[in-house]
């Protein structure tokens, strides 16, 4: 048992290490990076990590640490604003089902049950085939998306709060609905809804990675890891560097919030 | 009875429900199909003529009646990305087989390879071999499919030498190469899957095995493994069910991106490439299948449901 | 001790639990001994250690559980010293165990039957038409009338009584020599209780089987046992025959769990030693002779609750897309009234519509005919009253919101039910918060920091606050220590009798109905069978079901 918590508390910490470690790296790539990540050098095409290039340069020459610390954030930068569109719909539509019920919850809770069947990325095609590729639209396609998941998380919270005792006596104090929703119930689901966010934040980078990797997401010249990852493919065998590098970036991003979740969760049990 | 007539009705329903979802998405937004088979260049006269044939000038429930029909005669159209030479239905079958192989393999990969480690790593819960197994699935949980196909072809195909990347031996020239070839899609799909159910199937087991029926099956003087065997297992395999199944779904989308890498002529591919030709007879017909295949799978679970939990037989 | 009568011998056995380095002892020295053929029982509250010293006899402790120190010993041999698989052959052939809740200890997806033999199975050669036989053999002998059907049923089929029997059958197969029973009979109503502890006393009238029978209820242990131990803290506080333990207690922990009384009260217009239960059959004899009873004689007090032919339904939810609603008559017909001042007690078993009636009338179950009156009655004193009726609930771990401070808890029905400003808001709770005991450091904890007992009084704080015309206590002291109940109950008592409160007390616990109200019903199936002054209710009861009631919560000298 011993054994298991240090465990567990040593997996906690060392995803609080990477994501820090991540989250700095990025954030200093909005004000620096070493290099213009789209200023091409043709000198230095494909050359592999160095002291003055970390991690290389691409077939264009570019600074591929650049381009990383640069395609990380929007990377980031589109999977929290998938998360957010995701929650925020999906808390409300969560809520109102599950305090609710009736047949709109089970008409509802039907269809969802559908949609979360499938995998996120079949739907974001068919959204992008039908408006076209780019960030915005993957922001949007995957945010209502991501809807049902959330929605689902808070709405067997709240069928099981509705009937706690604090909940049934703020009713009968008087308390209209959406007070009861948002002021009593709402704080009480932080422990299931804050791993569900870092979850969806995850599964959301791989989205867009995925995406974009496609070629449907973002556009060049913007760069994000999964574009650079379709870039990288031609190269594999002159330039592997080209591809581990975002490679690496979006497992350690992906690897320190699981662990961070998986650490929340532990906490809690 | 009544659950499984229930459950049919879902079924149809839910078919139904698709079918008219696709369809009509396909239809209104997409702007002229006409414009878009023929290209800029056509005149009036053709476009007009377009649109007589294909009945794209009666309304909507009309249309989708006429589609109905053809497409459960199996036939979806022809498609524009080949200037409407070949039958979609052609395309689809052509790579339905590729995918299956892919699909199959890994899955078979997953159930042969997850099960036997989420029993292990439950059984020796704490211990160091366990600790090992997890922050192992963790990190195999966030690599992306096609990233991993990346690297496999990185360490395998130029390294090793053990397959030509991009150059995949078809099915009836040589099934050996075939399979020797597969393998590797097949593995860069289900590692991520195997990581995910080795964890799951972990923690389903654990949450069984803290259950009153254990304590009482101890009490009766049963080992331990006899009853992870002849109790927990059953028990725990109603949420494992229900996770294969989502896992099934997810493997028809991983196999989108590794197709990608791999350069496989599958259904992934097809999709992909008739999305940036805008050939959206072939997108509806491939999404189209997909969404069944998912419906039709999640039917099944619900009747394996009945047949293994006795609580939903009886009302 | 006669080695040849001694089944089983626990010697000095302590326990702890290892929690981040300290170690937490949950049993204490603990040593008794169960003789060949006796019914020992063991009484205890939750967390007396009872339960662990029966799991440590089966070798089924937790993993964190740590054995310190002592010896289990049966049939002279050390059951901790034991490898494991020696041990393992006991189980279930030799020392069994009957647990509390019989739905969650059978596996739901193998069939009744199946279970049941898998002892024998574990524990004989026999061939597998030998162990069916066998089998229907055990669930006719613990009086299940159908065996065969019952071998293939699944145990959601069962109904709780049946399935009890069938776990007593399974335990008992084998032919084990002892049999562990924790709180069998917690989870059924009165009268299967009744028929359970019977076969138990038969099975070990006819088999010689030895039982230990775990329960915090004194009733069920009265019933049955020979002798009994009387565990606290991990401790024994008093062992010795059933017949001293109940007639003469000598430690004052068992003596007060055997008259039931909590402390006695200061101000109380009932004699602080006159128990109901132990006084019943004196007073009976007593007055036989004297027919008048002393009356309450309280002043003619003004109407607060008026209820008159009330009938509740309750809508299920459809099951699925296509099951259809249905609606069920849970209260028939019920009418009363409730006057100022007054503590009126509503008696009923799980079941009985007592909860349903409740909710009907603070307004939470619309479904109802009938007519539901709440008085507007000037309140002595304040004009700022508040006409909808407050209630206290049960499970203090569950009337709070874990989320907000007390402060919060405390200002929100406030906030909701008066016009009064935030200084007026906060200067009421500050006078709240003492009025019930505690003091404004609690007012910046959060509930996860307060005790069960420190809860409930928030929640009756809360209750109160909004000045109430009724207040409703649905089994307020229920979930509580028996020590904390008596402070609690006093709480209740002086606050009514400052502020002229009206209570309507819900409760299942017969001797807290008889402590607090003036008058009672009793409520079965949906309808009132009996209502009087509490008094004459309990040393006259008229109705058969209230009979019974007061049957199964009396002590006796023999069953």
């Amino acid at each position: 048992m011993k054994l298991n918590r240090k465990n567990d508390h040593f997996n906690y910490i060392l995803g609080l290490a990477i994501t820090t470690f991540i989250l700095l790296v990025v954030l200093i790539g909005f004000f620096y990076t070493p290099y213009d990540p789209n200023k091409m050098n043709a000198a230095l095409k494909n050359s592999p990590p160095s002291l003055t290039h970390l991690l290389g340069t691409d077939n264009f020459g570019r600074d591929i640490l650049s381009r990383v610390m640069k395609g990380a954030g929007t990377t980031y930068i589109i999977a929290v604003a998938i998360v957010c569109i995701g929650a925020s719909l999906g808390t409300i539509l969560g809520a109102f089902t599950g305090y609710f019920g009736g047949w709109l919850d089970e008409i509802l809770m039907r269809v969802n049950d559908v949609l979360i069947s499938f995998p996120s990325i079949l739907l974001a095609l068919v959204f992008v085939s039908l408006f076209g590729p780019g960030s915005y639209n993957i922001i949007f396609a995957l945010g209502i998306i991501f809807v049902p998941s959330f929605a689902r998380v808070v709405r067997s919270e709240f069928i099981v709060l509705k009937e706690r005792d604090f909940i049934r006596n703020a009713k009968l104090m008087g308390a209209n609905s959406f007070r009861i929703m948002f002021v009593h119930i709402l704080p009480n689901i932080k422990r299931v809804l804050i791993p569900s966010l870092l979850i969806g934040f995850n599964n959301a980078v791989l989205a867009e990675a995925g995406l974009s990797y496609l070629g449907l997401g973002v556009q060049p010249p913007q760069a994000s890891l999964g574009r650079m990852l379709s870039e990288a493919q031609s190269y594999l065998l002159d330039s592997p560097w080209y591809a581990i590098a975002p490679g690496v970036m979006i497992v350690l991003t992906v690897l320190g919030f699981s662990l961070i979740s998986g650490g929340i969760e532990n906490e809690y049990e | 009875m009544k659950y499984t007539v229930k459950k049919c009705i879902t079924l149809f329903l839910s078919l139904f429900l698709a079918s008219v979802l696709t369809f009509t998405a396909f239809q209104i937004i997409p702007g002229d199909s006409a414009l878009n088979a023929l290209g800029m260049d056509a005149t009036e006269e053709q476009l007009k003529a377009y649109r007589e044939h294909f009945g794209l000038n009666d309304n909507l429930p009309t249309r989708y009646i006429n589609w109905l029909k053809d497409a459960l005669k199996g036939n979806f159209g022809y498609s524009s990305q080949y200037q409407m030479q070949i039958k979609v239905s052609t395309l689809i079958i052509d790579r339905l087989t590729i995918t299956l192989w892919l699909a199959g393999l890994s899955f078979l990969l997953i159930v042969v390879v997850s099960i036997p480690l989420g029993i292990l790593s439950a059984r020796k819960k704490d211990s160091i071999l366990d600790s090992f197994i997890t922050l192992v699935t963790q990190v195999f949980m966030s690599v992306p499919s096609f990233f991993l196909a990346m690297i496999l072809t990185l360490i395998f195909g130029i390294l090793l030498k053990w397959f030509t990347p991009g150059n995949y031996t078809p099915l009836d020239e040589n099934f050996g190469n075939f399979l020797r070839f597969m393998i590797f899609p097949a593995i860069a799909v289900a590692i991520p899957k195997i990581a995910m159910m080795v964890k799951f199937l972990r923690s389903a087991l654990l949450k069984e095995m803290q259950l009153d029926y254990v304590r009482t099956a101890k009490s009766k003087g049963m080992t331990n493994i006899r009853i992870l065997f002849q109790h927990v297992l059953k028990n725990a395999l109603i949420p494992v069910i229900t996770f294969l199944a989502m896992v099934l779904a997810d493997i028809l989308a991983g196999t989108i991106l590794v197709e990608q890498v791999f350069n496989l002529p599958g259904l992934g591919r097809l999709l992909v490439a008739s999305i940036a030709n805008r050939d959206y007879a072939v997108v509806q017909a491939i999404i189209l299948y997909i969404v069944s295949v998912v419906i039709i799978i999640n039917f099944l679970v619900d009747l394996i449901y009945q047949w293994i939990d006795p609580r939903l037989r009886s009302n | 001790m006669n080695t040849n009568e001694t089944l089983l011998n626990i010697n000095n056995l302590s326990i702890g639990f290892a929690k981040r380095g300290k170690v937490n002892t949950v049993v204490d020295s603990v040593s008794l001994g169960v003789k060949k053929g006796e019914i020992l029982g063991i009484v205890g509250e939750s967390g007396s250690g009872k339960s662990i010293t029966a799991l440590a006899t089966m070798g089924l402790l937790p993993d964190s559980a740590k054995i310190l120190s002592g010896g289990i010993y049966f049939l002279g041999n050390n059951l901790l010293a034991m490898k494991e698989k020696e041990f393992r052959k006991l189980r279930g052939s030799e020392i069994s165990m009957v647990f509390q809740d019989s739905m969650t200890s059978f596996n739901p997806l193998l069939t009744v039957g199946t279970q049941i033999e898998e002892t024998l199975r574990l524990h004989s050669n026999y061939v597998k038409e030998k162990c069916k036989a066998l089998t229907l053999e055990a669930l006719k002998k613990v009086g299940l009338s159908n065996p065969h059907e019952i071998y293939h049923m699944y145990p959601h089929q069962l109904s709780g009584g049946m399935r009890q029997r069938a776990m007593i059958a399974m335990a008992m197969i084998a032919g084990s020599k002892l049999i562990i029973a924790d709180e069998p009979t917690t989870a059924l109503d009165v009268t299967t209780q009744d028929k359970i502890l019977r076969l138990l006393k038969k099975m070990n009238a006819q088999h010689g089987t030895s039982i230990i029978l775990i329960s915090h209820n004194l009733k069920v242990i009265q019933s049955i046992c020979t002798r009994a131990i009387v565990m606290k803290d991990g401790k024994i506080e008093e062992s010795g025959t059933v017949k001293k333990l109940f007639t003469h207690p000598d430690t004052d922990y068992t003596k007060m769990l055997i008259s039931a009384i909590p402390m006695p009260f200061s101000e109380s217009d009932r004699k602080p030693s006159e128990t109901f239960f132990m006084g019943s059959k004196k007073n009976n004899n007593a007055n036989s002779k004297n027919r008048t009873l002393p009356v309450n004689h309280k002043k003619e007090q003004p109407g607060i609750l008026t209820i008159q032919n009330l009938n509740v339904f309750y809508s299920e939810k459809a099951l699925g897309l296509f099951g259809k609603k249905t609606r069920k008559q849970v209260i028939h017909d019920v009418s009363l009234s409730v006057s100022q001042g007054e503590t009126f007690g509503i008696v009923g078993e799980s079941g009985s519509g007592k909860s349903t009636l409740v909710k009907a009338i603070v307004g939470l179950n619309k479904e109802i005919e009938g007519t539901i009156k709440i008085n507007d009655v000037a309140f002595i004193g304040d004009a700022s009253s508040v006409s909808k009726p407050q209630m206290v609930f049960q499970d203090p771990y569950g009337s709070l919101n874990p989320t907000k401070k007390i402060s919060w808890i405390l200002e929100e029905p406030l906030r909701l039910q008066t016009k009064l400003s935030k200084t007026e808001r906060m200067a009421k709770v500050h006078e709240i918060i003492e009025q019930v005991g505690l003091t404004t450091k609690h007012l910046e904890r959060y509930p996860s920091q307060l005790s069960g007992g420190q809860r409930q009084r928030v929640a009756i704080a809360a209750a109160l606050i909004v000045n109430p015309k009724l207040v409703i206590l649905d089994e307020p002291v229920s979930s509580l220590d028996v020590t904390i109940q008596a402070q609690i109950l006093q709480l209740l008592k002086d606050l009514q009798k400052k502020y002229n409160l009206t209570y309507l007390f819900i409760s299942h616990d017969l001797n807290v109905i008889f402590q607090m109200c003036d008058r009672v019903c009793v409520i079965y199936k949906g309808k009132i069978v009996e209502m009087k002054e509490a008094r004459e209710l309990f040393y006259y009861p008229q109705h058969d079901y209230t009979k019974e009631l007061l049957k199964s919560a009396m002590i006796q000298a023999e069953l």
